[in-house]
């Protein structure tokens, strides 16, 4: 009779909180969300140009891109000439700011001819801008 | 009946361990793509206006679709990193590290980087002659 009624009691649940543990992981999501720089790349096709002793550039606060259809890119964003580009910057740099926060970070596709990418760099040096050329080093299987 | 209807029933629950599961997956995905989104590169302060006028020689680069130059000698990339390197720019004043660089034509970025990459490497300061004059 006894351990009849033992089987039939009902035992217990053990349940393990795990409401928290969610919390916490999307606030980090979100922490990771706000702190990285990569969504400003994304979906841009640009190939850069190959050079041995480069060293790495800081995390840029002003991105400047073209990509191989020749399309401009401010902060991530199309724009369309040079010259917005240096207004943006003009509004943006400090001319007698540090070299850290006068970088303006260059990426531009290694096929791209210098009647796109003269007036860019020149836009930049205009607006005091120090130009971060972003490129990729050589290993050596390059042609 | 009566019975029945004073039964315990089960709380009902909104199952949410998965949420964890895919939250921590993307903690995964936003650390690897942050940690891999390094730039490499040089800086380069392309001097404004007068600063380019103090070329260090006479000799400047010319590129150009069909070669490089250094003052009328054809060169390569790396006979120009050698002849850069030969000057010795690192020891001389800021203001007389400037070479004077000009590219004619439609050269690809490819090529400039290249070059401006060796001005910079060797410690001087490109002094880049535009369409419209000197910078």
């Amino acid at each position: 009779m006894s351990s009849r009624r033992r089987s039939r009691l009902r035992r217990p649940k053990t349940v393990v909180p795990v409401t928290s543990m969610g919390d916490i992981a999307f606030l980090l999501i979100i922490f990771f969300v706000l702190c990285s720089n990569f969504a400003k790349k994304a979906g841009r096709n640009v190939e850069p140009p190959v050079s041995p002793s480069l060293s790495p550039l800081p995390k840029p606060k002003l991105y400047v891109a073209v990509d191989a259809d020749r399309r401009l890119f401010f902060q991530g964003r199309p724009i369309g000439s040079a010259g917005e580009i240096e207004a943006e910057l003009s509004r943006t740099l400090d001319p007698n700011g540090s070299i850290e926060a006068r970088t303006v970070l260059f990426e531009c596709d290694k096929t791209v001819t210098k009647d796109v990418f003269e007036p860019i760099l020149e836009s930049i040096a205009k607006a005091g801008g120090v130009i971060g050329a972003v490129g990729k080093e050589h290993t050596g299987r390059e042609k | 009946m009566a019975g029945r209807r004073h039964r315990q029933r089960p709380e009902p629950e909104i199952p949410t361990d998965s949420f964890c599961d895919i939250a921590f997956l993307l903690i995964i995905y936003f650390i690897l793509a942050a940690s891999l989104s390094q730039d490499w590169g040089f800086h380069t302060d392309i001097p404004a206006g007068q600063k380019a006028t103090e070329a260090t020689d006479d000799k400047s680069i010319l590129l150009r679709s069909d070669g490089l130059f250094w003052g009328d000698r054809n060169v390569s990339i790396a006979q120009l990193r050698g002849e850069l390197s030969g000057m010795k720019l690192p020891d001389r004043d800021p203001n007389s590290r400037v070479v004077q660089f000009e590219a004619r034509g439609n050269v690809a970025w490819q090529r400039y980087y290249e070059v401006l990459a060796a001005i910079e490497q060797a410690g001087g300061v490109p002094g880049i002659l535009m369409e419209g004059g000197k910078r």
